[in-house]
């Protein structure tokens, strides 16, 4: 193979690394004011992990951030680290850093969102707010 | 093999601090390079992992984990991934590689719109359930490329395709998490610290091998020119297949040759007049190129050829008019300086509307000796002989073939697949304009005379949708229409919408062609159509109900318009506008393959090859549209020549008149060359491009004006979005 092939095939990959995450919200969805996706893509995480979530509540994981898990909330913990088929998981793969600042900054933009207008709109928020948050506990308590 | 490729890496690694001391960077770089090409070839054995499993492993760990592993005998790891594969049959991960090839040569039913640039080429594979699987490849040409060779070659190969639009799924309950809302109040963001930036340094490493694995079609493509290689790596899995042209014209047929692998069957079935009189050259050579290419097939598959539009009747030899004779010799000697045959008969008795199968059985009437064929098979049946008892055969309905017009587009023939597997119904339209769909309506409306619904309207709906949906069945079809004419503006077909009634709509179009195409006009059209049509939009809504977005798909539709030139009011200048649109939940649906590479359908999703790569002049470019460099609003103070902009400043009132900008410290310079009547910015190395394109804004029409960056793709470039 030719180097400059090499080279070429190289930096695609690498480049192709660096394609943005599903968790990420494009100026034309804040534009447009359509978060579906986002919340597709979270409601996705939740779902494929349901099971887990429920032991997650039963244990108060969410409530507590600051106490230690429960056995039980750790093997739960231990299966959605191995479930690898969302579109979270798939977007996020070895980008644990990318995945942690979209999610601050979901969090951060939607904090700050104020649209009382539309009841769905605001029902759709406050379930990526809850989301997001879940989302980031679970994270820090993985990698811990 | 993981083993082997750790000594390998090793032995690199030692080459390389032999070559530092030795200063030689040329060498250096050419082991780096390897030695990341190996950490490529080695993640297809981890592929689809966790983002919380191998970076969750502290460095440390993770090292001595290496460090172990090297020591290992290979017995032991043999045995450890044997086990471990037992163990946990969900994780792919440590599937034997083997073992996951095979699985994913199964062939399954798809649909793929190709991206072939400025063309059309679409192919409907049925597989699932049939001894032999056979494809129907509709169209295949391409009047310019839009994305550079190596892009298309690299694209090709990667087999972890980008969801745009996936099936819900109503098996899955949704749980939530208990709120942590009070909890998190507590939790000052700063303290989710997640210990991730050692382990970003681990990721590095290696790269996710489900975004870049290198499969053997690829290695096996040798062409300079990949547009088609796609195409072909599809058709490579097949055996039979039925090839459909629309029409004669150069978009639609030219890439056959390229694209066809030697081994297939073949019945090439060439819809509208092939031998039409035309002053256009290009016409007159791709089809003699393609009757020559026909006639060359004949030592290889089985290869047969039909003209349905010189078929007489139902009962005549579909070729006695024809004089075929005078057509074989023509395809025999052809050369681009021969006249075409005078002696057709160009008078079409009946059009043909009706089942594929239906067609294939009016051909077994056409007199063998009279086919093109390859003689060392004569004596045998034709290879489609054996589907004709197949029921998915009458999946494949012909709407509308034979079409007598004087314009060469309304020849092209209308085809719809309904595929029961992916629960989707396809219509091929080439580049049919208004007319060809208001005939057909007629046909259908007089059809539906011997049906026993009440109104005209419903008798029509029964007959259309016994054909587009699957009988029996709780949910019907979503039924992706092909816009004809790659969305050419002045194609605004509302008998087209009423006969299919479209879920979603799809595109093929090369984005940065001298054409334009698809039309921003003609899609606002029908998007608003189908907002104020009820019957549509319930077709969105059901749609919606089945359908999510994962990623964002965008695509890009031009305006142009003919005014005076300023600088000579003799002269008249083409002013052109691209606007930059998106998938919008709720909303018409279009896929296009203009910026987002070749579309696939399977049961669960839409899918796209690529996201978005942006062709200027002979460069292509990967675009960042997620977020926009900046936005020109006229409001603020204007930005003097060769200002700087920088990268936190989020609007500009970047004038016409300025000439040269500095962005993130590059200079860019404004280019309008090709298209957009206000040019785009090139960086002075053409690296970068700053792309101008208009964003709807609001219900009222309001638009934006937003730039987006891009950085080239070429070899041994980065285009790394982050830039």
């Amino acid at each position: 193979m030719k180097r400059s092939n090499l080279i070429f095939i190289f930096f695609i990959a690498f480049s192709i690394k660096a394609w943005g995450g599903v968790l990420e919200m494009s100026d034309l969805e804040e534009l447009h004011k359509d978060f579906s996706r986002i919340l597709h893509n979270l409601e996705d995480f939740y779902r494929a992990n349901a099971d887990q979530i429920k032991v997650l509540n039963t244990e108060e994981f969410f409530q507590k951030p600051a106490l230690a898990p429960s056995f039980k909330a750790r093997e739960a913990l231990a299966q959605i680290k191995k479930n690898d088929r969302t579109s979270i998981t798939q977007s996020y793969s070895k980008k644990p850093r990318k995945l942690k600042k979209h999610l601050l900054e979901l969090k951060e933009y939607f904090k700050s969102f104020d649209d009382n207008n539309d009841p769905n709109l605001k029902q759709q928020v406050s379930n990526i707010l809850l989301y997001t948050d879940g989302l980031l506990l679970i994270l820090k308590s993985l990698w811990k | 093999m993981n083993s082997y490729i750790i000594y390998v890496s090793l032995f690199i690694n030692l080459e390389i601090l032999k070559m530092l001391l030795n200063f030689s960077l040329k060498k250096i770089l050419d082991s780096f390079i390897v030695l990341s090409l190996i950490n490529i070839f080695i993640n297809p054995f981890n592929s689809h992992s966790s983002p919380f499993q191998e970076e969750s492993m502290p460095l440390e760990k993770a090292s001595s984990s290496s460090r172990k592993r090297l020591r290992d005998p290979e017995p032991d790891m043999v045995l450890q991934v044997a086990s471990t594969s037992q163990g946990d049959e969900g994780d792919r991960s440590v599937e034997p590689n083997a073992k996951r090839i095979k699985k994913e040569e199964i062939l399954k039913d798809a649909f793929y719109i190709f991206n072939v640039g400025q063309g059309n080429s679409q192919l409907a594979t049925y597989a699932e359930g049939l001894e032999e699987p056979f494809g129907v490849l509709y169209d295949c040409g391409s009047s310019a490329q839009t994305v550079s060779d190596k892009v298309l070659k690299f694209q090709a190969s990667n087999k972890k395709k980008k969801s745009f639009l996936v099936k819900n799924d109503f098996g899955r309950q949704l749980q939530q998490p208990a709120s942590t809302t009070t909890s998190m109040e507590g939790t000052r963001d700063e303290k989710v610290l997640l210990k991730e930036e050692k382990l970003e340094e681990l990721s590095n490493e290696s790269l996710p091998s489900s975004q870049g694995s290198f499969s053997n079609e690829s290695k096996l493509e040798k062409r300079a020119t990949s547009v088609t290689t796609s195409i072909k790596t599809e058709l490579e899995k097949l055996k039979n297949l039925f090839v459909i042209l629309s029409h004669p014209d150069k978009d639609h047929i030219n890439l056959l040759e390229e694209s066809l692998p030697n081994h297939l069957n073949i019945l090439f079935i060439l819809c509208g007049n092939f031998f039409i009189e035309s002053d256009n050259e290009d016409i007159r050579t791709n089809v003699g190129n393609l009757f020559s290419f026909i006639a060359k097939r004949k030592s290889r598959g089985e290869t047969y050829v039909t003209l349905p539009y010189f078929w007489p009747s139902e009962n005549i030899s579909p070729y006695s008019a024809l004089q075929y004779k005078a057509v074989r010799e023509y395809v025999e000697s052809y050369s681009s300086s021969k006249i075409l045959p005078q002696d057709i008969n160009r008078h079409i008795s009946k059009a043909f509307q009706g089942r594929f199968s239906t067609f294939l059985e009016r051909m077994l009437k056409v007199n063998k000796q009279e086919q093109i064929e390859d003689k060392s098979k004569e004596g045998t049946s034709p290879f489609y002989e054996k589907f004709l008892g197949n029921p998915q055969l009458n999946n494949i309905y012909i709407w509308s073939i034979n079409h007598i017009s004087d314009d060469i587009n309304n020849h092209s023939s209308v085809i719809s697949f309904r595929m029961p597997n992916l629960e989707k119904t396809f219509v091929c339209t080439g580049d049919a304009g208004p007319e060809v769909f208001q005939k057909i309506q007629k046909r259908v409306s007089k059809q539906s005379l011997q049906q026993t619904a009440s109104t005209l309207q419903e008798r029509m709906r029964m007959l259309i949708d016994a054909q587009l949906h699957n009988q029996g069945s709780a949910s019907p079809n979503i039924v992706l229409l092909m816009l004809p004419h790659h969305g050419a503006k002045n194609n605004l077909s509302i008998p087209m919408l009423d006969l299919f009634m479209p879920h979603i709509l799809g595109i093929s179009a090369g984005v940065g062609s001298m054409y334009n195409h698809p039309n921003t006009t003609l899609i606002e059209q029908y998007k608003k159509i189908y907002e104020n049509t009820p019957r549509l939009a319930q077709k969105l809504v059901e749609f919606w109900k089945y359908y999510s977005k994962e990623i964002d798909h965008y695509y890009i539709t031009f305006n142009d318009k003919i005014v005076e030139d300023p600088t000579d009011r003799s002269k008249k200048v083409k002013l052109q506008k691209a606007q930059l649109d998106n998938l919008w939940v709720g909303k018409l649906a279009i896929l296009a393959t203009g910026i987002a590479g070749t579309i696939y359908a399977d049961k669960e999703s839409f899918y796209g090859q690529y996201l978005s790569y942006f062709q200027y002049g002979e460069e292509s470019y990967k675009m960042k549209f997620k977020k926009a460099a900046f936005e020109h609003d006229s409001s603020m103070k204007k930005l003097m020549e060769g200002e700087e902009i920088q990268r936190s400043t989020k609007k500009v009132n970047l004038s016409n008149s300025v000439q040269k900008i500095k962005y993130e410290g590059e200079d860019f310079i404004r280019k309008k060359k090709n298209f957009l009547d206000k040019g785009i910015f090139l960086s002075f190395n053409g690296k970068q491009l700053l792309l101008p394109l208009d964003i709807e804004h609001g219900t009222d029409g309001k638009k934006i004006k937003k730039f987006y960056l891009g950085n080239r793709v070429r070899e041994g470039e980065s285009t790394d979005e982050k830039k």
